[in-house]
C-alpha cells in the first residue's frame, strides 16, 4: 500500500485538505478510525466566524481586521498575529465556499446566512445552521469527497508516523476490523486527527478524541506547542458534560447562582454572559466554590425568557439534548450547567503553511498548533481553522509533491510495522493485575482535578508525579480479551499510551508556566507576565519525559495590552 | 449498594463464525446510558465486546442497535428509563453483522452514493447564494439525518428487496431535490423515479417510528412522489 499523500483524520480539516489536494491533481487517500461523518466535527453546534456583515448595519461594520484583533485579544496575545490574519481574511471565502458546496445555513429574511454574536467578538459574526453547524458542514464535505471519489481507509487506526532522515516515510496503521497491522508508504502525510479532550474527565469531546494523532507526532519526535493551554467550556450539561453551545448565551441566555443573581455582573460587567470562555468558566467555578452553586456542582443557565418559539427555532438541538439527557424542558425551566474540558489549544507545532519541521509532514485542525488560538480560543474560530488550514495543508502538500520527491524510508517503515506487530503480540500476553480501564479512569480524573480550570504548583506537582506512576503501571497493564477483531479494549490501551504522554506535556508545561494567561489560570501566579512568558512552549520527548523549549510569538500587528471585557 | 442490571448481548465472532448470547451484570449509575454501560463492560469486565461509538451525544450516528426489541441509539437511551432489570441488546436487523453489535454499512453507503448526493452549483463560489427561509424550511427535516441506518434496518422493504434504496437514502434525495440552490434537482428526481426508489415505498412508516431525529422519512418520500408527479404533469420528467 502506498500513496503520494495520506491524510490521517476525516473530520472537517482532513476532508477539506483532501478536497484541495485532489483538486490540485494529487493522488491521495484519507485514513480514519471512524467513518467520516462520525468524526467529532459533527458535534459542533454554535457556528463559524467570518466577517460577512450579514447581521450588522452600515454604521457598525465588521471587518476581517476586527475579527483578527478580537482573536488576538481573546488569545491573551499568545496567538501568532500573522497566522491570525490568514485565518480571519480567509474566513470569508471559506464560508462562502461551504455555502456554495451546499451547506444548509440558517437564513435571514434577506436570504443571506444568519450570524449571531459569540463571546469575545465585537460583532454578530458567527455564521450558523441552527445549533447543528458542525453536522451541516461535515456532511457537506463528505458529500463533496464522494463526488470527487476520494478513497477512504475507514475504521483504520493510525499507530506510528515513520520518519527517516527528517523525511516522511509513511504510516503504520491497524485495520480495526481484523486487527491486522499494515505499513502504508507515503511521500507526504497530513495529520488532521483532532483534539485530546479525553485526557480529562468531564469533557465535551467525542469518545474518540484521545489525541492519538498528537501523541503519534510527539512519539515520532515532532515538537508539541503550548499543550498547557486547555479550554474549559463554561456550560456543559451537568451529568453527561454534553456541550451547551455558547449560542445559548449568544441568543440571550442568563446565568444564575443559587441566590438568583446574574453573577456575571461581578466578573465582566459589560460583556456579562458573553465574556470569553475562560472568564465565564472561572466565574462559575468561583461561584460554586463560594457555596453559591446548586448541589455544590453547577449553576443555572436560563433561556425561558426567550420564549418557546425562539428556542425551538434557533436552538432545537439544545432543547432536545436537555430533554433527553437531563429531563429538563428549557422552554419552561433553567438547565444545570458546569464547566468541562472542551478544546485543545496546543498541538503539533507547525507554521501558517501547516508545515512541521519534518519534510512532507503537515498538520491542521485541532491536532495542530499554528497558533491562531494562543492561550484561549474564541468560540466559532475552530471550525473556521479546520477549513482555512485544511485547505492550506492540502495546498502545501501539493506544492511539496510538485517538487517531485520520491518514496523513501520504506525499509524502515516495514521494520516499524513488524515491531508494532511484535509489541501487540506482547501486549496480548501481558498478564498484569491492573486493567486498562483502571489506569484510563485514574488518569482522566487526576487531570481534571489537578490540571483544571484553576491550577497551582502543589496540585500540578501532584499531577506530574501521579502521571509518572501511572506510566509505570501502564507497562504492567494486561488485556482481558484475546481477540484482534474490533477490539475496543486494545484501542483504549493504545490510546491510553498516548494520553499518558500528552498528560505529561500538559501538566509539566502548566507547572513550568509561572503566570496566568488565557485558559491557564494559576492561583499562585495570578497575572500575565509578558516579560518572562510571552512565548510559546515547545515540548519534545526526552529520555525521562518531555524536554521543554520555547518559540517566539509573532507580534507584528498589535502591542500586547491588558485583556478586559 | 448500587442497583444492578443484567445485559443479555447477542454476540458474533467472525473468525469462528459463531453467534451466542452473553450475560453481563453491572452496577447502575444514575443517568447511565446504554453506551456507557457497554463501555463499562469493555473497560472492566470483558474487553472483547465490540460496538460502534463516537460522539455519545446522538449526533454522529454510530451507535444504532436494538435495545429491548426497539431500534434506537445506545447513547441517548438511559438504562433506568427502560424499566427492566434485564436488558436485551442485538445488532441492527437485516444488516450483515461484522462483529457483535458492529454491522456492515458499506452496501448502505453504496446506495447513498448512487443518488449522487451533493449540491451542484456552477456559479462562482466567491459569494453566497441567497436562499429564502421557506425554501430552507423544505429541507430542514432531511438535513438532520445522521445516517445512523436505523430506518434502513427497520424498513420491511429493504429487507426483501436488495435493490430498494430505502428511507435514509430517499431522505437524502428529498434534501437535494428540494434545495433550490441545487442545479441537479431534476436529475435526483429522475434517479429515484422508479420502484427501486421513491415509488417502491409502501408507506409502512416503520422508518418514521424508529428515526431518532424525528425526521419522518415516510413523509419525505411522499414529498418526493408528489414532486415527481408535478414534474411529470409539467412534462419535465
Ligand atoms: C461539542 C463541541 C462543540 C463545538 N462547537 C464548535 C462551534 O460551534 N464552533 C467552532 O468553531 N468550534 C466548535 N467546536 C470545536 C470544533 O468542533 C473542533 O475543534 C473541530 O471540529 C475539529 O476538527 P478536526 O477536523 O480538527 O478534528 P475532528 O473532527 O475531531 O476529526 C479527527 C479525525 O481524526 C481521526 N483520528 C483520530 N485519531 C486517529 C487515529 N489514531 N487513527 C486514525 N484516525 C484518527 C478521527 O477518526 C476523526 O476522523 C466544538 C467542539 C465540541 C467538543
Ligand atoms: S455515539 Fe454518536 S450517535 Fe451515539
Amino acid at each position: 500500500m502506498q500513496h503520494d499523500l495520506l491524510i490521517v483524520g476525516s473530520g472537517l480539516s482532513g476532508m477539506r485538505a483532501a478536497i484541495e489536494a485532489r483538486q490540485r491533481g494529487v493522488e491521495c487517500a484519507v485514513l480514519s478510525m471512524v467513518y467520516p461523518i462520525r468524526s467529532h466535527s459533527v458535534a459542533a453546534q454554535g457556528g463559524i466566524n467570518a466577517a460577512l456583515n450579514n447581521a450588522t448595519d452600515k454604521s457598525n461594520e465588521d471587518s476581517w481586521e476586527q475579527h483578527a484583533f478580537d482573536t488576538v485579544k481573546g488569545s491573551d496575545f499568545l496567538a501568532d498575529q500573522d497566522a491570525v490574519c490568514v485565518l480571519t481574511e480567509q474566513a470569508i471565502p471559506r464560508v462562502y465556499e461551504m455555502e456554495s458546496w451546499g451547506t444548509p445555513f440558517s437564513r435571514l429574511a434577506s436570504g443571506r446566512i444568519c450570524q449571531r454574536p459569540f463571546g469575545g467578538g465585537a460583532h454578530a459574526r458567527t455564521c450558523y445552521a441552527e445549533d447543528r453547524t458542525g453536522h451541516n458542514l461535515l456532511h457537506t464535505l463528505f458529500q463533496q469527497c464522494l463526488a470527487l471519489d476520494i478513497p477512504f481507509y475507514q475504521e483504520w487506526y493510525a499507530l506510528d508516523l515513520v520518519i527517516e532522515d527528517n523525511r516522511c516515510a509513511g504510516l503504520v496503521a491497524m485495520n480495526m476490523l481484523d486487527g491486522k497491522v499494515a505499513a502504508i508508504g507515503a511521500k507526504a502525510i497530513i495529520l488532521a486527527a483532532g483534539g485530546a479532550g479525553r485526557v480529562f474527565a468531564q469533557s465535551t469531546n467525542a469518545l474518540i478524541n484521545s489525541g492519538s494523532g498528537i501523541a503519534m507526532a510527539y512519539q515520532a519526535g515532532i515538537p508539541l506547542k503550548d499543550m498547557e493551554f486547555i479550554q474549559f467550556h463554561p456550560t456543559t450539561l451537568y451529568g453527561t458534560n454534553i456541550l451547551i453551545t455558547e449560542g445559548a448565551r449568544g441568543e440571550g441566555g442568563y446565568l444564575f447562582n443559587n441566590k438568583g443573581e446574574r453573577f456575571m455582573a461581578e466578573y465582566a460587567a459589560s460583556a456579562m454572559e458573553l465574556a470569553p470562555r475562560d472568564i465565564v468558566a472561572r466565574s462559575i467555578v468561583t461561584e460554586i466554590k463560594a457555596g453559591r452553586g446548586f448541589e455544590n456542582a453547577y449553576v443555572h443557565l436560563d433561556l425561558t425568557h426567550l420564549g418557546a418559539e425562539r428556542i425551538t427555532e434557533r436552538l432545537p438541538g439544545i432543547h432536545e439534548i436537555a430533554l433527553r439527557f437531563a429531563g429538563v424542558d428549557i422552554t419552561r425551566e433553567p438547565m444545570p450547567v458546569q464547566p468541562g474540558q472542551h478544546y485543545t489549544m496546543g498541538g503539533i507545532d507547525c507554521d501558517a503553511t501547516c508545515k512541521t519541521d519534518v519534510a512532507g509532514v503537515y498538520a491542521c485542525g485541532e491536532c495542530s498548533c499554528v497558533s491562531v488560538h494562543g492561550a484561549n480560543r474564541l468560540g466559532g474560530n475552530s471550525l473556521l481553522e479546520t477549513l482555512v488550514f485544511g485547505k492550506i495543508a492540502g495546498d502545501s502538500a501539493a506544492d511539496f509533491l510538485g517538487t517531485g520527491p520520491t518514496l523513501s524510508g520504506q525499509a524502515l517503515l516495514n521494520q516499524r510495522s513488524k515491531d508494532r506487530e511484535a509489541s501487540l503480540v506482547r501486549r496480548f500476553s501481558t498478564r498484569g493485575d491492573v486493567t486498562v480501564g483502571q489506569v484510563y479512569d485514574d488518569l482522566r480524573t487526576a487531570m481534571f482535578q489537578n490540571v483544571g480550570v484553576y491550577r497551582e504548583a502543589e496540585s500540578l506537582q501532584l499531577a506530574c508525579d501521579h502521571i509518572r506512576k501511572l506510566k509505570r503501571q501502564y507497562t504492567q497493564v494486561g488485556l482481558t480479551s484475546q481477540t484482534r477483531e474490533f477490539n475496543l479494549e486494545l484501542i483504549t490501551a493504545l490510546e491510553l499510551e498516548g494520553m499518558l504522554d500528552l498528560a505529561q506535556t500538559i501538566a509539566e508545561g502548566a507547572l513550568r508556566r509561572q503566570e496566568s494567561r488565557g485558559s491557564h489560570a494559576r492561583n499562585d501566579y495570578q497575572t500575565r507576565d509578558d516579560e518572562n512568558w510571552l512565548h510559546h512552549t515547545l515540548a519534545t520527548p526526552g529520555e525521562d519525559g518531555p524536554v521543554f523549549g520555547k518559540k517566539d510569538v509573532d507580534l507584528s500587528r498589535w502591542e500586547p495590552q491588558e485583556r478586559k471585557y | 449498594m448500587a442497583k444492578q442490571v443484567t445485559f443479555k448481548i447477542k454476540r458474533y465472532s467472525p473468525s469462528e463464525d459463531k453467534s451466542w448470547v452473553q450475560e453481563y451484570t453491572i452496577d447502575l449509575r444514575p443517568g447511565m446510558t446504554v453506551l456507557e454501560a457497554l463501555w463499562n463492560i469493555v473497560r472492566h469486565v470483558d474487553g472483547s465486546l465490540s460496538f460502534r461509538y463516537s460522539c455519545r451525544g446522538a449526533v454522529c450516528g454510530s451507535c444504532a442497535m436494538v435495545i429491548n426489541q426497539a431500534i434506537t441509539l445506545a447513547c441517548h437511551t438511559q438504562v433506568a428509563m427502560l424499566g427492566t432489570d434485564v436488558i436485551e441488546i442485538e445488532p441492527l436487523p437485516r444488516m450483515k453483522v461484522l462483529k457483535d453489535l458492529v454491522v456492515d454499512i458499506e452496501a448502505f453507503l453504496d446506495k447513498y452514493k448512487s443518488i449522487d448526493p451533493h449540491l451542484k452549483n456552477t456559479l462562482p463560489h466567491e459569494r453566497e447564494l441567497l436562499q429564502t427561509r421557506d425554501s430552507r424550511a423544505q429541507i430542514n427535516d432531511a438535513v438532520k439525518c445522521i445516517l445512523c441506518t436505523s430506518c434502513h434496518a427497520a424498513c420491511p422493504l429493504t429487507a426483501v428487496d436488495d435493490t430498494y434504496l430505502g428511507p435514509a437514502v430517499l431522505t437524502a434525495a428529498q434534501r437535494f431535490a428540494f434545495d433550490d440552490r441545487n442545479e441537479n434537482r431534476d436529475e435526483i428526481l429522475k434517479k429515484v423515479n422508479d420502484t427501486e426508489g421513491a415509488l417502491g415505498c409502501r408507506t409502512v412508516s416503520r422508518c418514521t417510528e424508529v428515526c431518532p431525529k424525528g425526521i419522518e422519512p415516510s413523509i419525505r418520500i411522499k414529498e418526493i412522489k408528489a414532486q415527481i408527479k408535478k414534474h411529470a404533469n409539467e412534462g419535465k420528467l
